[in-house]
């Protein structure tokens, strides 16, 4: 266990390693920042100014190990659009974005797996068809499309849910959440809905999948046979069988919800980081990029890790070892 | 031993829906099993053994289901009773164990969830009381250790062990008919001797009847008190274990006794029956064995022999084996 969590720690550095050196070639080398820092009429000592205070006469090896060495010590840089550190900029829209993510996870599992153990169930009934026919919809139906549908509907015709913004927050330690008053609930609803639909579908199409494969098994027809309830045979002895997947795939799968989270909030004005992301590369704010990436790696590399632990607690077969299971 | 035989089969027959409309697995099937008793259900594969066990515990899957027929277990019928009153005796009067043991226990559940919750779906009882009888079931079918061993997964045991558990958790509530569907040939032989004895003398200890379904008439003799002999989805031949091996009236049991190997043949080759089981779609007509039946006349392609009783046997064929003596029987 112990040297699987020390295993895993350092493949965790050497992505963001990897990432981080990406990131930076892509967002520091590409263009020239003092175009968009210096004005137009200034004159050369003044360009060959910035130039030195940016480090750019510098070679690029030496450049990257400065960009590591502040990165390591939280700077990323100062955004040219709010004046403030970039990595602050991050945090402040950073709970917008999880609470946003984690509400569409929770949103597709519980649409999700009812849904799919039902059609798993019952794989030629006509609920089942029309569950898995509805999950191919979800999965075709494009984010913003349905962003905009559920506006139309819910915030212009019914006029019962707000077209977008955060609404309320209460301060937790620092940190406005908007998931603890019913305003910001309101708000959430439909961006969450939104990003979940996708999700969802792919919830369903998980279960089904897995409650077809296990009610084949003779462990389930060795549960009948001792006489207990359906309910007992589809809480405990499917579900923990398919949570397995579930959640690897879930998981796995939160990274994307963040990214497609950008779309998401672009529709709903969510002020959210994604939407900090497009702003920024509007107005080509590179620090805010850098610390918007490099935080959704930060982000992914912990999920995954926390993903290990769980798929190990769900399955007593997968032992965390360095050979894996034995 | 009065009143009603502990599970009575009477002309059960099985078929499933599949894509070439709907095909009949077991026709007319009958058999039955006292308390203590053991019948041996034997025929190659594809026979419609397993199909048969399933459907006396009303377990067949959603493609399957029984035609006509009766199925009674302790005097009660079975067949059309709603799976609400099916779910109240099973694993309380029937339970079934089934042949590959890596498979039969949830691999997500640990050992004493999967007996306790055995337990409880039958009987009220504290928490403290049903780990008390899961330990002493454990300790019946030979777990070393019951009590530490009640916390492990599945996977934590071997396969000898593995079928153990399901053995103990068939046999919880002491049911009157445990059917055990080939619950030996998965495992290695040495293992399949002491489970085979130790399901033997837990059914008799309590008086269940076994139905022991197996491919292999040499278990099946060491074991069972009468024999059923199962052919395309029919019992082709039923007597005691005795009779059945010493003579055989029908020419697929005697295939079935000459193909098994025994001390007294050593070095001569086994005959092996030739040809193979029919598929279900297309099961030949007349005599279904005809095509691979060494005894085969013109009616056997044409008619289907009926059932001929004689002593406490029953064979179905035109043609049985050592006629003459069965005649003067039939005649006395
Ligand atoms: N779910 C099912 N759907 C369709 N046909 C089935 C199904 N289950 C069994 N059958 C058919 O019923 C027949 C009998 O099968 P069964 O499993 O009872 O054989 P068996 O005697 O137990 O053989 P084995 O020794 O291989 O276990 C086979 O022809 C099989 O193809
Ligand atoms: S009926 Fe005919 S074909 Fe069938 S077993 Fe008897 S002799 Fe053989
Ligand atoms: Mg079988």
């Amino acid at each position: 266990m112990f040297a699987y969590l020390i295993r895993r720690i350092g493949q965790s550095l050497l992505i963001l390693f990897a990432m981080s050196l990406l990131v930076f070639l892509a967002v520091y080398t590409l263009g020239n920042p003092v175009d968009s820092l210096v004005s137009p009429d200034a004159d050369q000592a003044d360009r060959a100014a910035v130039i030195r205070q940016l480090g750019l006469d510098r070679p690029i090896w030496e450049q990257y190990g400065l960009f590591l060495w502040n990165a390591l010590h939280g700077d990323l840089g100062t955004s040219f659009v709010y004046g403030l550190p970039a990595v602050d900029v991050i945090l402040m829209r950073l709970p917008a974005t999880l609470e946003l993510a984690v509400m569409a996870l929770l949103f597709s599992l519980a649409i999700g797996i009812p849904l799919g153990v039902l059609a798993g169930l019952r794989p030629n009934s006509l609920v089942g068809r029309t569950i898995m026919s509805g999950s191919i919809l979800g999965f075709s139906l494009p984010n913003f499309w349905i962003g905009l549908m559920l506006i139309l509907v819910f915030a212009v015709q019914l006029r019962i849910l707000p077209s977008g913004g955060r609404g309320e927050t209460v301060s937790v330690f620092g940190v406005a959440w908007a998931f603890l008053t019913l305003d910001g609930l309101k708000h959430m609803l439909l961006p969450a809905f939104t990003l979940a639909l996708y999700k969802s579908s792919l919830v369903v199409r998980i279960c089904e999948a897995g409650t077809r494969d296990v009610m084949s098994q003779d462990y389930i027809r060795f549960a009948r046979g001792k006489g207990l309830s359906p309910a007992r045979i589809v809480c405990v002895h499917i579900l923990k069988n398919i949570l397995i997947p579930v959640v690897t795939i879930m998981g796995m799968e939160f990274g994307a919800l963040i990214a497609f989270a950008v779309v998401v909030e672009s529709v709903f004005a969510y002020p959210g980081m994604g939407k900090l992301l497009i702003d920024s590369i509007n107005r080509l704010d590179r620090p805010v990029i850098v610390a918007y990436l490099l935080t959704t790696t930060l982000i992914f590399v912990i999920v995954n890790f926390a993903v290990d632990l769980m798929y190990a607690a769900l399955d007593p077969r997968i032992r965390l070892s360095d050979e894996g299971a034995t | 031993m009065s009143g009603a035989p502990a599970l009575e089969v009477t002309d059960l027959s099985i078929a499933f829906q599949s894509r070439h409309g709907l095909l009949t697995a077991v026709h007319g099937v009958s058999f039955s099993v006292g308390r203590g008793e053991v019948l041996g259900l034997v025929g190659e594969s594809g026979s419609g053994k397993s199909v048969t066990g399933l459907a006396v515990m009303g377990l067949l899957d959603a493609a399957g289901r029984i035609t006509s027929g009766s199925v009674r277990l302790l005097g009660t019928e079975l067949v059309g009773l709603s799976e609400r009153q099916l779910r109240k005796r099973r694993g309380r009067d029937i339970s079934m164990i089934f042949q590959d043991p890596s498979t039969t226990l949830n691999p997500v559940l640990r050992v004493d969830t999967q007996i306790i919750e055995a337990l409880t779906a039958h009987e009220r009882l504290s928490q403290k009381a049903a780990r008390a009888r899961a330990v002493s079931a454990l300790e019946a079918v030979g777990i070393p250790s019951p009590a530490e061993r009640l916390t492990a997964y599945p996977h934590q045991f071997s396969g000898g062990m593995r079928q153990r558990l399901a053995i103990a958790i068939a046999l919880l509530h002491r049911p009157a008919v445990l059917i055990a569907d080939e619950p030996t040939t998965a495992l290695d032989v040495t293992i399949q001797a002491q489970v085979l004895s130790e399901v033997q003398k837990l059914a008799a200890d309590q008086g269940t009847g076994l139905v022991w379904i197996s491919h292999d008439l040499s278990v099946v003799s060491g074991l069972a008190d009468r024999v059923a002999v199962m052919y395309a989805g029919r019992i082709v031949e039923t007597g005691s274990v005795a009779d059945i091996l010493t003579d055989p009236a029908h020419p697929y049991t005697s295939g079935l006794i000459a193909s098994v190997p025994s001390r007294n043949r050593r070095g001569s080759p086994l005959a092996q029956i030739r040809g193979a089981m029919p598929s279900l779609a297309a099961v030949p007509p007349g005599c279904p064995f005809h095509p691979r039946c060494d005894f085969a006349s013109g009616i056997c392609a044409r008619a289907m022999p009926e059932p001929l009783a004689f002593a406490d046997r029953i064979v179905r064929c035109h043609h049985p084996l050592a006629a003459a003596a069965r005649a003067e029987t039939l005649s006395a």
